[in-house]
């Protein structure tokens, strides 16, 4: 389906390279926009825009043409971040966007789903898996010319399972340096898909290898040290992260940019401005109204995660608090799966573009299968609701909250509200700080909460969200059959076995009710036609990559045809 | 001279009252705020350890009282102390915002002189005809379109479609002259649209009342021009309510300003201030309503001073 490029005729600057204006330009452009007058102006923007460089975009962003060296990149991200130390600070996809310019992950997530080493030469388990060796590549040097050698690696496992903030490597038990460049990983308990793990993606931040001198910094959060494609240069917090190509990466001839500076735009309509002014090159975005505007749009390159099973997408549900009243009690979480109209949900608040679910995973994955969960009934949600209040003596009352700043959170709690209140049920709705809400969720001071989760290179890697116990398990469902499926998905090496696992994690899960699930929860990439071969990483064995995984792509291959 | 440095003295001393109440009343309102930061540094893998150290880290287990001092001792030192999210200094990230919001109200405030004066002064000179009631009219219009109206068509007409300006980021003054302007013309128009209202329909009843003051008859009798009457004797003392009116301005440009950055993406104080609220960021929050509130008011202080200096009804009376 790759449309092939067209080199085309000489593109007009980009937005990365946009030179500084003379003042004769300047005068220029202000007579030019006067000229230009207000009204015809607004007549030609509700026209379909076009590329600012005239070239044909790329369909699936992999270019086969002959790659350019150099440029500038303009990469649009839609929030910021914390910090880039892997061990503290909690990425949304915009950090993992950061942290693969920076850093490189030891392993990498192929397009087949399987995981190959990427840092690290060599990841081998023992014969019962309760051991992981990984073996460094030798003459990787980080960007402050320290080795990336099994000491650093060591230390990076070390200092991210002492930083007490992740829950995720709860069954690990140790990092043992046995050579130059060999580290051996002991684990309490056999755990097969442990390199999952190390391919760094969203939740899986202990495989981004950062420089020992960085984790031991007092200000490295903000200055980091990786061995990835580029180097850092400069951070400004809401504004910028530029980075330089890094002359000594380990990958020979890569990459092929000069620089890149990402922009963290919260806004997707900004974002989107600026990719249709020419003022960024590529973003990502994860509203549907947006995606709508590009997915049919010939005059970009566009890629989405939607039909994309590898692991666990991206999902959007509504949590509930199964540890107080009135979520509780089965019926109350039976009456509102009965009263959730999805299939409307998706219409009005996501313009049907992601896929409607029944469980955690979509559609086409292997982990996916019918679980029996309530599909919309008024009727019987009406009926289950008159029963809770005779049998318990109780309104059914509750509260969701939803976080402040989202796009269309008003709209989606409205939406809700309205939904829930036809069965019969007394509906508040309450919009909420994201760090308030992360609070009220660990903590279990919420009724239920507009969520989004479970993105994930691995299934596995979502262990620590639904055993029972687990700090993360926020709706707080103690389900003994769901913990036996979870230790059997994670300590077998049988393909049939884990998928029988997980679909009977997704069944239990349909009859606990601790979630509503509503829809998946896409990403996509927009790009100028000139920014090529955005989403074609090769494993250093040449092997295909996935491009994108949630919003989250390779920068080492991008480059520039201007 | 003495009567006025007394006075410049008075008002320097209420100036530090009135900051050292702001900085209470901040302290006090973001600590209100539901929500502990430390789970949103943490995220959701926080667990109760860590969620105990951030805290201790932060002192945000001490006292307010304790807090406030703490916090305030170094604020009057020009620490405003570390993000509690990327640590790093909120005075230096401040440090990197103000200047957008400064120089976008400033531009905005060039713009809205530049077009409200001439407008103002044709009205004045002739009031009822046409030109005063298309002007009159036409600043209603303005008056009643917020900057979000006009900025949004202006964005996607001329930078969006026609690709004459850019629609995001930003390049500091000191580094690109002529592009930072270029960058910054689109948000300032926006911005200024309201004030040319204003500022017209003040200067124009002001002009309009002047010129029927004895002093203008008597310039007029000693044979001046209408416009030597106009630009050496009624503009100065009409001008005067307008430094009153453009400090209190201010104010509500800086508000203004939080949505423009929005609309053209400017990394100004507004995106500091949300992101700091929705993450609880109390030192982020705190520092940039400090700025924000002392800015203010050392500009309402300037503009007294101003109009002491500018009136001479008020140096003497």
């Amino acid at each position: 389906m790759n449309k092939q490029p067209d080199p085309g005729p000489a593109a007009s600057t980009t937005a990365g390279l946009r030179p500084p204006i003379d003042r004769r330009q300047f005068l220029q452009l202000a007579a030019g926009a006067g000229a230009t007058g207000l009204g015809s102006s607004l007549l030609a923007s509700c026209s379909s825009s076009s590329t600012p460089s005239g070239r044909k975009p790329l369909a699936n962003g992999i270019s086969s043409l002959t790659p350019k060296k150099g440029g500038r990149l303009v990469f649009g991200l839609d929030a910021e971040v914390s910090g880039f130390d892997p061990s503290v600070s909690p990425w949304p996809p915009a950090g993992v966007d950061y942290a693969v310019s920076l850093f490189d992950p030891l392993a990498i997530l192929m397009a087949d789903g399987t995981v190959r080493p990427y840092l690290a030469q060599s990841i081998t388990p023992n014969a019962d898996y309760t051991v992981w060796t990984i073996t460094m590549r030798p003459n990787v040097l980080f960007h402050d010319g320290t080795p990336c050698d099994a000491k650093a690696i060591a230390y990076n496992f070390d200092h991210f399972n002492k930083s007490e903030f992740f829950v995720f490597l709860t069954d690990m038990k140790a990092a043992k340096v046995t050579g130059p460049l060999t580290v051996d990983i002991e684990m309490n308990s056999p755990w097969v898909p442990f390199p999952a793990f190390l391919t760094g993606s969203v939740g899986a931040q202990v495989g981004w290898i950062a420089a020992p001198s960085m984790l031991r910094s007092s200000n490295g959060a903000a200055n980091p040290v990786g061995t990835g494609p580029f180097k850092f240069v400069e951070w400004i917090p809401n504004d910028h992260m530029t980075a330089e190509r890094n002359p000594h990466y380990w990958r020979s001839g890569l990459p092929y940019l000069d620089q890149i500076e990402y922009r963290p735009i919260p806004s997707s309509s900004s974002r989107s401005n600026g990719l249709q002014a020419g003022n960024i090159d590529i973003m990502i975005d994860a509203t549907t109204q947006v995606m709508v505007e590009y997915m049919h749009n010939p005059g970009y390159s566009y890629i989405d995660t939607l039909g994309e099973h590898i692991g666990e997408p991206s999902v959007n549900f509504v949590m509930l608090n199964m540890t107080r009243s009135p979520f509780d009690n089965l019926l109350a979480r039976k009456a509102l799966a009965y009263a959730t109209d999805v299939e409307r949900y998706n219409k009005v608040i996501a313009n049907n573009v992601p896929a409607v679910l029944d469980g955690p995973f979509v559609p086409g994955s292997p982990y996916y299968v019918p679980t029996g969960y309530p599909t919309y009934d008024l009727k019987q949600a009406s009926a289950l609701v008159r029963q809770y209040q005779s049998s318990t003596g109780k309104r059914f009352e509750f509260t969701i909250q939803g976080p402040a700043g989202g796009a269309t959170e008003t709209e989606i709690l409205s939406f809700w509200q309205g939904t829930w209140q036809q069965a019969g049920m007394s509906v508040n709705t309450s919009l909420v700080a994201e760090a308030a809400m992360i609070d009220n969720a660990i903590n279990h001071k919420f009724d239920a909460i507009d969520w989004t989760q479970f993105s994930a290179p691995d299934p596995d890697c979502n262990y620590a969200f639904w055993r029972s116990g687990s700090l993360a398990n926020f709706p707080g469902n103690d389900d003994g059959s769901i913990d036996a499926e979870l230790v059997s998905a994670r300590s077998s090496t049988n393909l049939a076995v884990r998928r029988q696992a997980y679909q009977a994690v997704s069944k239990h899960l349909a009859a606990d009710l601790p979630y509503i699930w509503t829809n998946s929860a896409p990403y996509a990439v927009m790009a100028g036609a000139h920014t090529m071969n955005f989403a074609n990483p090769t494993s250093p064995d040449g092997g295909k990559a996935l491009g994108m995984k949630d919003g989250f792509i390779w920068p080492t291959q991008i480059w520039l045809n201007d | 001279m003495a009567r006025l440095t007394a006075s410049v003295a008075t008002r320097l001393l209420m100036l530090v009252v009135v900051l050292f109440v702001i900085s209470i009343s901040v302290f006090l309102l973001v600590h209100l705020l539901p929500g502990n930061p430390a789970y949103a540094i943490l995220g959701p893998g926080a667990t109760p350890a860590g969620v105990e150290r951030v805290v201790h880290e932060l002192g945000l287990n001490k006292p307010l009282t304790t807090q406030y001092l703490s916090w305030f001792g170094r604020a009057v030192r020009g620490n405003l102390g570390n993000s509690y999210l990327t640590h790093q200094p909120v005075g230096a990230t401040i440090g990197h915002a103000f200047p957008v919001d400064l120089e976008l109200v400033i531009l905005s405030q060039v713009i809205a002189f530049a077009i409200a004066i001439p407008m103002a002064v044709a009205a004045a000179r002739h009031q009822g005809k046409w030109i005063d009631r298309t002007f009159t009219a036409g600043s209603f219009g303005m008056l009643s379109m917020p900057p979000f109206v006009i900025g949004v068509p202006l964005l996607l007409a001329l930078a969006v479609t026609a690709h004459l300006f850019p629609a995001t980021g930003y390049i500091p003054i000191y580094k690109e002259f002529l592009t930072n302007l270029h960058e910054m013309l689109l948000p300032s128009i926006t911005l200024a649209i309201g004030s040319v209202a204003v500022y017209y329909r003040l200067l124009r009843s002001d002009l309009i009342s002047t010129l029927q003051e004895e002093f203008v008859t008597l310039a007029r009798s000693k044979g001046l021009s209408d416009r030597a009457v106009m630009y050496r004797h009624a503009l100065r003392p009409s001008t005067i309510p307008l430094v009153t009116a453009t400090a209190i301005n201010v104010g509500s440009l800086l508000g203004g300003a939080v949505i423009v950055e929005y609309i053209f993406d400017l990394p100004g104080m507004g995106l500091l201030l949300v992101n700091g609220i929705n993450s609880r960021d109390y030192m982020m929050v705190q520092g940039v309503i400090l700025t924000l509130a002392t800015a203010f008011v050392i500009i309402n202080f300037l503009a007294d001073i101003l109009y002491r200096v500018i009136d001479p009804r008020v140096r003497h009376a």
